[in-house]
């Protein structure tokens, strides 16, 4: 969103349709619906929405583990698409992806050591000499002791195992990593640890992230950017301080008045939003419409295109300019 | 509700120095250590830890559904004023989705995945209330779809719980918990967890009216201090098996006690601004394995208040005001520091 930075990653018009089989009948659905999208080198763009909303798709999508349907994903100036197989290698290395579930994301038979050199193995990183010691170095930039490096996954506690999925995706010494819920899985207590790791790994490192993530409060924290998606859509795109002084979608308001607020003086009354994420539920207009609280009869006939409202600051909602000053989201979590 | 009359209300449950060991070759492994925790009626009580604390144990000491491994060391676990723990099996598996009931964190577990939603919730009337006849039974279980919030409840009857969403299946597993009409205490572990936080929400807030409005009593467990303020009248903060703070949900926010309390309180994100970007306060290191069972304090490895008393001598759970209570030796020092941060104008 920067102006001043030419991106690394940006994408024009993303599209990606799944065949959704229900009993007999085969539905389309598209889970990723023109989404365009900038990253600047150095920044964070996080993207929130509940399950089912497309973040997921997106994230494979940015790293080419899913191919879009339509659209054009260029990442540091050239699109991906055009790309010689060489390039494509490096866009591999380039952009590294850090899961919720560290457990999963380890292969359980390997030892830390194999876990983290795999990466430096595969993209010829250290001849076989400098392996060891390269793999030390990464596991000390992430926190971790050198005896580490002989132990398996299950004999790390939670924080540990996700530490060694950094070091993993760090090894390649990409420009983006994109990190789908980091921390979710994790105790509360390491968490903040976590989040730390990956604000320092930033700072000296230069690295892009793509944040994918539930917790507003975190977002708020550690984003530049943030894009709120609705149903495959982006309903709100804006830099963070602009979203979180001011969000203009009923959605963005409704997913921070839902957000658990520590602290019972301010507790919420009745739920911001009824209902769930239906795909389908709608087919023509505004696809929030069926539980959106300021739904007029226009937004069941039109489906409202993401505007500009300010500099910085995209919305898609016929009635963005209508929605009072909201309490700004750092004083509601205070 | 005023602190005095919870006070007075009789204890739904009253459990008092309870331990719970896993049996292990090189000897038991204590996992619940020496708890005491009440839950008054119409009370929701917070149950809150990290991963392994010992919180699902707990609570399935109390339903009487430990794992064959577990065993109950010493304490007493009273529920309305009799002894679970020297009740015969048989009993307590009665008492279990009558009078008290579980509400799982992923709802199928409670939930049959070949058994239809009506078919589901009528089978508990049949064991629980068989006096209610069988067109009675429908009825009731349309009845307490709507009460949770279920869409089109009668239609729901006939689906299967893979037909739908994790909100729903929950909503249905609240259900189910309520049917047979004389639950009295709820017991939820994680009940929102694997949901968005707009389902969470409505969830929540389902809890709170049936606190409020059928003076049900919640223990709820979650990890999770935003929940926890959002909805429990009284806190018991667990680490490591013990609990190491206890107080009401507005002292324990505004004047935490325990240095693992604050610690956890800390380190929450508090919205950006200038403070952006910035390092967030943190408790280093790791919670210990139960296997390494301290001699002194449980947290003194990450304590950053941690002397050589704490090493080496226990500290035991002591009354810290009106109504709270907690485990350190230096609390009373650290009183005027452990003010929230925020708390000032
Ligand atoms: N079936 C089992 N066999 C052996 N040990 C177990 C078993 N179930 C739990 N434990 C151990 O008992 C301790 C307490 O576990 P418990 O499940 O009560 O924690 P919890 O606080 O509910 O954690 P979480 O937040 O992850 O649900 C842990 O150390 C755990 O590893
Ligand atoms: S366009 Fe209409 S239905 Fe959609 S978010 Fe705006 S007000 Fe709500
Ligand atoms: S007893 Fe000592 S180590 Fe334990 S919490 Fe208190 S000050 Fe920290
Ligand atoms: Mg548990």
């Amino acid at each position: 969103m920067s102006a001043s930075k030419a991106p690394l990653l940006s994408t024009r018009g993303l599209r990606k349709r799944y065949k959704l089989r229900g009993g007999n009948a085969v539905r389309q659905i598209t889970a990723v619906d023109d989404v365009s999208i900038q990253l600047a080198s150095g920044e964070t763009l996080a993207v929130v929405g509940e399950s089912g909303c497309g973040k997921s798709t997106l994230a494979k999508l940015i790293t080419q583990l899913e191919i879009p349907d339509e659209g054009e994903l260029v990442f540091d100036g050239r699109p991906v698409s055009t790309r010689s197989r060489r390039e494509r290698l490096a866009f591999r290395r380039d952009v590294q992806i850090v899961l919720q579930d560290p457990y999963g994301s380890l292969t359980p038979h390997f030892r830390v050591h194999t876990l983290v050199a795999e990466p430096l193995r595969i993209h010829r990183l250290a001849t076989p000499s400098k392996l060891p010691t390269r793999v030390a170095e990464i596991l000390e930039s992430v926190g971790l002791a050198p005896e580490i490096a002989g132990r398996f996954p299950h004999e790390l506690s939670g924080g540990q195992r996700q530490r060694v999925s950094i070091a993993r995706a760090i090894a390649t010494r990409p420009r983006l990593i994109v990190c789908d819920e980091p921390v979710s899985a994790l105790d509360v207590s390491v968490r903040s640890q976590i989040v730390n790791l990956l604000l320092d790994l930033q700072r000296e490192l230069g690295l892009s992230y793509l944040f994918i993530s539930h917790d507003l409060a975190l977002v708020d924290h550690i984003a530049d950017v943030v894009c709120v998606m609705y149903l495959g859509r982006i309903v709100e795109q804006a830099s963070a301080a602009a979203f979180f002084a001011a969000p203009r979608h009923p959605y963005s308001r409704a997913l921070i008045a839902s957000s658990p607020v520590p602290d019972p003086r301010r507790r919420h009354g009745a739920p911001a939003v009824h209902g769930e994420v239906e795909v389908g539920a709608t087919t023509s207009g505004c696809r929030f419409r069926n539980r959106c609280p300021m739904a007029l009869a226009k937004c069941a006939e039109t489906d409202p295109p993401l505007r500009v409202l300010a500099a910085d600051h995209l919305v898609a909602c016929h009635r963005a300019d209508e929605l009072g000053e909201p309490l700004p989201f750092a004083e509601q979590i205070r | 509700m005023g602190d005095t009359l919870v006070a007075e209300a009789p204890r739904v449950l009253d459990v008092r120095g309870l331990s719970i060991a896993f049996r292990r070759p090189a000897g038991p492994i204590r996992v619940v250590r020496d708890v005491d925790l009440t839950v008054g009626h119409g009370e929701i009580v917070g149950l809150v830890g990290e991963s392994g604390s010992g919180k699902s144990i707990f609570a399935r000491a109390i339903l009487g559904t430990l794992p064959r491994q577990a065993e109950v060391l010493t304490g007493e676990i009273g529920f309305v004023g009799s002894d679970l723990r020297h009740m015969p099996p048989s009993q307590v598996r009665h008492l279990r989705g009558d009078r008290m009931a579980l509400v799982p964190q992923e709802p199928m577990t409670s939930l049959n995945p070949s058994l239809r939603i009506g078919r589901q919730l009528t089978e508990v009337l049949e064991v629980h209330r068989p006096e209610i006849r069988s067109a009675a039974r429908t009825e009731r279980a349309i009845e307490m779809l709507e009460l949770v919030g279920v869409n089109f409840p009668s239609e729901r009857l006939s689906q299967y719980p893979y037909q739908l969403s994790g909100g729903l299946r929950q909503r249905v597993a609240i259900a189910m918990a309520l049917i047979c009409g004389r639950v009295e205490l709820l017991i939820a572990d994680e009940p929102t967890t694997a949901l968005d936080v707009t389902i969470q929400a409505q969830i929540l807030d389902l809890f709170v009216r049936l606190q409020t409005k059928q003076k049900m009593s919640v223990l709820l467990i979650t990890h999770d201090l935003g929940v926890i303020a959002q909805t429990a009248q009284r806190v018991a903060v667990m680490y490591a098996g013990e609990i190491v703070e206890m107080a009401g949900v507005d002292d324990l926010f505004a004047m935490p006690r325990h240095p693992y309390t604050r610690g956890l309180l800390d380190s929450l994100p508090r919205a950006g601004g200038a403070a952006r970007k910035a390092h967030l306060p943190s408790i280093e290191g790791a919670v210990p394995s139960p296997a390494e069972e301290p001699r002194g304090c449980s947290f003194v490895n990450r304590c950053a208040f941690g002397v050589d008393l704490c090493r080496q001598q226990q500290p035991q759970l002591e009354s810290a005001g009106a109504g709270r209570s907690v485990r350190c030796h230096r609390w009373q020092e650290l009183a005027d520091q452990f003010v929230r941060r925020d708390a000032a104008p």
